[in-house]
């Protein structure tokens, strides 16, 4: 996993719930805690970092992935507006992350995994994206796209009816969109 | 108290948060060490493939799907009249091409976009000059599998295309006079056997030879030659006019078709021919000649092929040379039958080595001290299974013509080397007699001879000094190094080398003296009529003297009569051949 994702996390731990909560998810894991973006690290340091989370926020570790996918996405946001400004909605935003936002992560982590989705559009206002990783992040994907709708201030509902952590083969992601009031 | 530990655990808590941070910092640092070198690397290996890129003379262009140029190397800038610092920014890939090239270049990109496309294109350079080109494109895909961009490599075929189309002008056209060659002359002779249908007696094909043109050539050079030549094509155009077709099938060899006249109007028109090269040519302020020869063939039926054709005019042609310049001769029955004949005999000799179809013929040499017999020279026999046995006048010029006589001068050599070791352990208490075995002047360069007969020496047990190689004077009066070289190398397996024929041809004593020879034979023609002939007495003499004083030994060949051998005793000639002392037999027949 790349450093930014850690980094990710230590911010939004470290915004939501001080700095300390981060030194004690540091501590109860057994993390080094010292990430740098550009920086590769084990895929279990994350998972036992929000496995700590979820102990010491007293929330599911689902719930604690898509916390984190949906705050951490207004910091990419913040970071990498020119991913965002092109588009008005949601959908169109998250069609272009395979090609264009994946496309330049390789470009900035050459050695980055970054997951391959697949779209199908049942409906003008709906998405589903399929999804497939030995990561099994299905929540932190549901997380991103939540933190996105709320970047273009719209509202989605999110279900997944195949889910790899349900014996699935693959993640299988419903977005339906609607204008906020 | 506890406040103090709160302190203690806060102090505790920043400097492991400080220890994280430092320890990240480090990371970092030796992340973007390593990247900075990793880019560096990457920005020379990328300079090096541009530079490369840039300075091969195809035109490398690379453009998006869509065909929007993305970069165009220096000789793809060239097609475009761009310098190195003009932007392609909004330059299109298909402005390499003419308007009407575009569908082509089109239709290659589609196919490049579904794998990958090559072949030939047109490229129009910016002043309007089309370059044919042979290309390669590539669809080059990304993270995605959708295709990022695409590249073409093209090489300029221009100069290929210039060569290509030299080398079907040549094969068609003689460069020096503008005619046509033999490719094209038989062409038309075949399109005029198609238009002369019920007419065919009235179509001939000539085949003309300029006698002198070889000598000119040789004598006042290459340039002075051709002018010549150049003036002979003029000429009998001049003669010929439209109605038939003049073509340069060789160096001073032309083809003439010769179409709608009758027997009697196409000798008339010989006749012209050779009188129009009659009359002098001036060359380079020289007069000239240059008398022609013609060989003529009449078409003889629909089922003449062009070559055929050709083929016989050049049989009559060389008769007419036979014959002397300035005629011509006509092809008639009587030379396809000797053609035929050759032919022939060609594909039966060729045969004959392979089938045990030739056999050696032994003829005595006597030594006139003694009276006993020294050796004998091998002779070669064709046992032909219809014809008997055929002598060898009639086969061996075949033989030299069609460089059969390489393989068959070997076998010659093969069975007399047998034959040696077979006769000393015959009579192994007996003075050793030679055997001696002729050497065509092909078989000298054919093949590694020195080798060759080195083997035959080896798988023979021979002795050497036994075996005698004799070859003709024409092989020594050849002046060169090569044939001094390859003489001295045969000398030096301890063979003995014979000039055979000695003083009918170009006798020199100077290859006598340097050349490493053992043996002289004296022509027969001094020898037929010695005991009458003073003259011959005298040259006979003279060679006998001359061959002693090189400390060489010398045999008189064709010896038919008595008085001969006596006056050749008294002579002090040592070796003596003829059939009065024994005609060539097998070996079986010999007296040993």
């Amino acid at each position: 996993m790349k450093g930014i994702i850690f980094n990710l996390l230590e911010d939004v731990v470290t915004d939501d719930h001080g700095v300390e909560t981060w030194d004690r998810l540091v501590e109860l894991s057994g993390a080094t805690g010292a990430y740098t973006s550009l920086g590769n690290y084990d895929d279990s340091e994350i998972s036992s970092l929000v496995d700590a989370a979820a102990e010491q926020l007293h929330q599911p570790r689902d719930d604690v992935l898509r916390w984190f996918g949906e705050r951490a996405l207004s910091r990419l946001a913040d970071r990498y507006p020119q991913f965002f400004t092109p588009h008005v909605r949601t959908l169109d935003f998250v069609l272009t992350i395979n090609g264009i936002v994946h496309a330049e992560v390789v470009k900035l982590y050459p050695d980055a995994r970054a997951p391959l989705f697949a779209f199908d559009r049942p409906g003008p206002d709906s998405l589903v994206l399929t999804y497939r990783s030995a990561r099994r992040l299905c929540h932190l994907a549901e997380g991103f796209a939540a933190g996105a709708a709320r970047h273009y201030s719209e509202q989605v509902r999110i279900e997944q009816p195949v889910c790899m952590h349900r014996g699935d083969d693959e993640c299988r992601l419903m977005l339906e969109f609607g204008m906020t009031g | 108290m506890s406040m103090d530990l709160s302190a203690a655990e806060q102090l505790a808590q920043l400097e492991r948060r400080v220890a994280r941070e430092r320890l990240a910092r480090q990371e970092a640092e030796s992340i973007a060490e390593r990247v900075t070198t990793d880019l560096y690397e990457s920005l020379r290996a990328t300079h090096r493939f541009k530079e490369i890129l840039h300075a091969t003379p195809d035109v490398v262009a690379v453009f998006q799907p869509d065909g929007k140029l993305l970069d165009l190397n220096r000789a793809g800038r060239a097609v475009l009249g761009l310098g190195e610092s003009d932007s392609i920014a909004n330059l299109r890939v298909d402005r390499l091409t003419s308007p009407e090239h575009r569908g082509a270049l089109r239709s290659a990109m589609a196919s490049a976009l579904e794998g990958g496309w090559d072949g030939e294109l047109s490229f129009q350079r910016h002043d309007g000059h089309e370059i044919p080109v042979s290309a390669v494109m590539v669809a080059h895909r990304g993270h995605d599998e959708r295709v990022e961009y695409v590249s073409v490599i093209a090489r300029d075929l221009t100069e290929r295309k210039v060569y290509e189309a030299e080398l079907h002008y040549r094969a068609f056209f003689d460069q020096l006079t503008g005619l046509p060659a033999q490719e094209s002359f038989l062409r038309h002779v075949q399109q005029g056997l198609a238009r002369s249908l019920g007419a065919l007696d009235r179509l001939s094909v000539l085949a003309l030879d300029v006698a002198d043109y070889r000598t000119v050539n040789e004598t006042l050079g290459r340039e002075a030659g051709n002018r010549l030549l150049a003036a002979v094509a003029d000429r009998l155009h001049g003669v010929l006019g439209s109605a038939h077709l003049l073509a340069r099938i060789g160096a001073g060899e032309f083809a003439i078709l010769v179409e709608d006249l009758d027997r009697d109007q196409t000798e008339q028109l010989c006749i012209r021919l050779v009188d129009a090269l009659r009359r002098p040519f001036v060359v380079e302020g020289r007069q000239l000649v240059a008398r022609a020869a013609i060989g003529v063939v009449f078409c003889r039926g629909d089922r003449d092929r062009p070559e055929n054709l050709l083929r016989d005019a050049e049989a009559a042609l060389a008769r007419a040379i036979e014959s002397g310049a300035d005629r011509y001769e006509i092809f008639d029955d009587a030379m396809r039958m000797r053609a035929v004949e050759r032919l022939e005999m060609e594909h039966d000799l060729r045969r004959a080595l392979q089938r045990d179809e030739l056999v050696l013929h032994y003829q005595p040499e006597i030594d006139l001290r003694t009276g006993e017999l020294a050796g004998v020279e091998a002779l070669v026999r064709w046992n032909h299974p219809l014809r008997g046995l055929i002598p060898p006048g009639t086969f061996i010029g075949l033989a030299e013509d069609t460089g059969l006589i390489v393989g068959l001068g070997q076998w010659v050599l093969e069975q007399a080397a047998a034959q040696l070791k077979a006769f000393h352990d015959a009579r192994p208490d007996r003075a050793p007699m030679f055997v001696s075995a002729n050497l065509s002047p092909r078989q000298l360069f054919a093949t590694d001879l020195v080798r060759v007969v080195e083997r035959i020496l080896e798988i023979s047990g021979a002795d050497p000094s036994s075996l005698l190689i004799e070859m003709t004077e024409n092989v020594f009066a050849g002046t060169d190094d090569r044939t001094l070289s390859v003489l001295r190398n045969l000398h030096s397996l301890g063979v003995k080398l014979v000039v055979d024929d000695f003083g009918a041809g170009h006798s020199s004593l100077r290859y006598v003296k340097s050349f490493p020879i053992d043996v002289v034979k004296i022509d027969r023609v001094f020898i037929s009529n010695l005991e009458h002939d003073p003259a011959d007495r005298a040259v006979v003499k003279a060679i006998i003297d001359m061959v002693h004083a090189l400390d060489l030994t010398v045999v008189a060949e064709g010896v038919e009569e008595a008085p001969q051998a006596e006056i050749l005793t008294e002579m002090g000639c040592d070796l003596v051949q003829g059939y009065y002392f024994g005609r060539p037999v097998p070996v079986a027949d010999l007296q040993l």
